[in-house]
């Protein structure tokens, strides 16, 4: 049983890959509308990333844009050793990296305070329960450092395996091990007081 | 005492996360076991730590703004169709061009070097690489079989 679900998983997989091609065959000739077709199927999971990143911003919109775009320049290098999806995740994280390296510098110029971010986005929420557990786990994910947010994005919240994080973070999956332990200590640590309220 | 406590309880703290993401060795999954069977504060610990992991898997489902495939197609559009930069078409044109031609002579080289060796007992080393004063005309009247 185990052994046709295998079959049928890697079935699935190579006719994903040839759909894949395929589209990027049709991009590659100048059809369009078959980027839309990517930009549809991974917008979600490059919103995942960007937004479980950076959280709820403007920019987070912009960085996940930039990415669509990079994707469309860059698709003629592709060469297919990994799937669109991580090769598009690739994208969105390194420019999710950047964006916090550009505001780590602007709050040393403008001393500005991404807390106050945090606690205004905290008035929107409603008061759907699984909603608010999101948004506290999301503002959680916020105060870790950036090394832990990224792993437990790509792992926990992109669904990518230990392997695959450490290549698109181009670490060794030891490294990657560690940091995701640590990462849920630490967020269990900060999520805590937020359960109970201590904001 | 309580010092080594709590950086035993560290240890299996890691463990029990590291469990979580991948295989454990078969020693650490045993010393994991048998702290879980004896302490029901590692047993709350590993429940928490699942339910934190669902309610971050669950975070993550997220989206843009609605038209958000719109507005990266606008920005597409702008762009024109994806291209390879001049660079890369020269680099590409020079490799398939040239490709051949520099194995076929690296083959004739090893070819003939094989050859010189085989020849004589003690060749200089100049003289393997064609580095001596052979001069071309004397490389090329050497038979090849």
């Amino acid at each position: 049983m185990e052994r046709v679900l295998t079959y049928d998983k890697l079935w699935f997989a190579q006719e994903t890959k040839l759909k894949e091609q395929e589209l990027i065959a049709n991009v590659l000739n100048g059809d369009n509308d078959a980027f839309k077709e990517i930009v549809k199927k991974y917008a979600s999971r490059v919103a995942a990333t960007v937004i479980g990143m950076l959280g709820h911003c403007p920019e987070a919109e912009d960085i996940g844009q930039e990415a669509f775009v990079r994707l469309y320049q860059s698709l003629h290098k592709f060469r297919g050793e990994s799937s669109l999806a991580t090769y598009l995740t690739r994208i969105a994280i390194n420019l999710s990296l950047n964006e916090i390296r550009r505001r780590g510098r602007q709050r040393k110029l403008y001393l500005t305070n991404s807390e106050e971010k945090i606690d205004t986005f905290a008035d929107t929420t409603n008061h759907n329960e699984q909603k608010e557990t999101s948004e506290l786990v999301q503002r959680g994910l916020q105060k870790l450092p950036v090394k832990f947010r990224s792993v437990i994005v790509l792992r926990l919240i992109d669904g990518y395996s230990t392997e695959e994080t450490a290549k698109i973070l181009n670490l060794p999956v030891g490294t990657v091990l560690s940091r995701l332990s640590r990462a849920q200590m630490k967020l269990k640590n900060i999520l805590t007081p937020l359960y109970k309220g201590e904001t | 005492m309580i010092d080594k406590g709590k950086a035993m309880n560290k240890k299996i703290l890691k463990l029990l996360y590291r469990s979580l993401d991948t295989d454990l060795s078969e020693k650490d999954q045993k010393r994991l076991d048998d702290a879980l069977k004896k302490s029901g504060e590692l047993r709350m610990e590993k429940e928490q730590a699942l339910a934190q992991r669902r309610a971050i898997s669950k975070s993550g489902t997220q989206s843009f703004k609605p038209f958000f495939v719109e507005r990266v197609m606008r920005q597409i559009q702008s762009l024109g169709p994806t291209k390879k930069n001049g660079f890369e078409i020269f680099y590409e044109t020079f490799k398939a061009m040239f490709l051949r031609l520099a194995i076929a002579s690296a083959v004739v080289l090893l070819v003939l070097v094989s050859y010189n060796l085989i020849k004589s007992d003690i060749i200089p080393q100049d003289e393997i690489i064609f580095a001596s004063d052979t001069t071309m005309e004397e490389i090329l009247d050497l038979p090849l079989f």
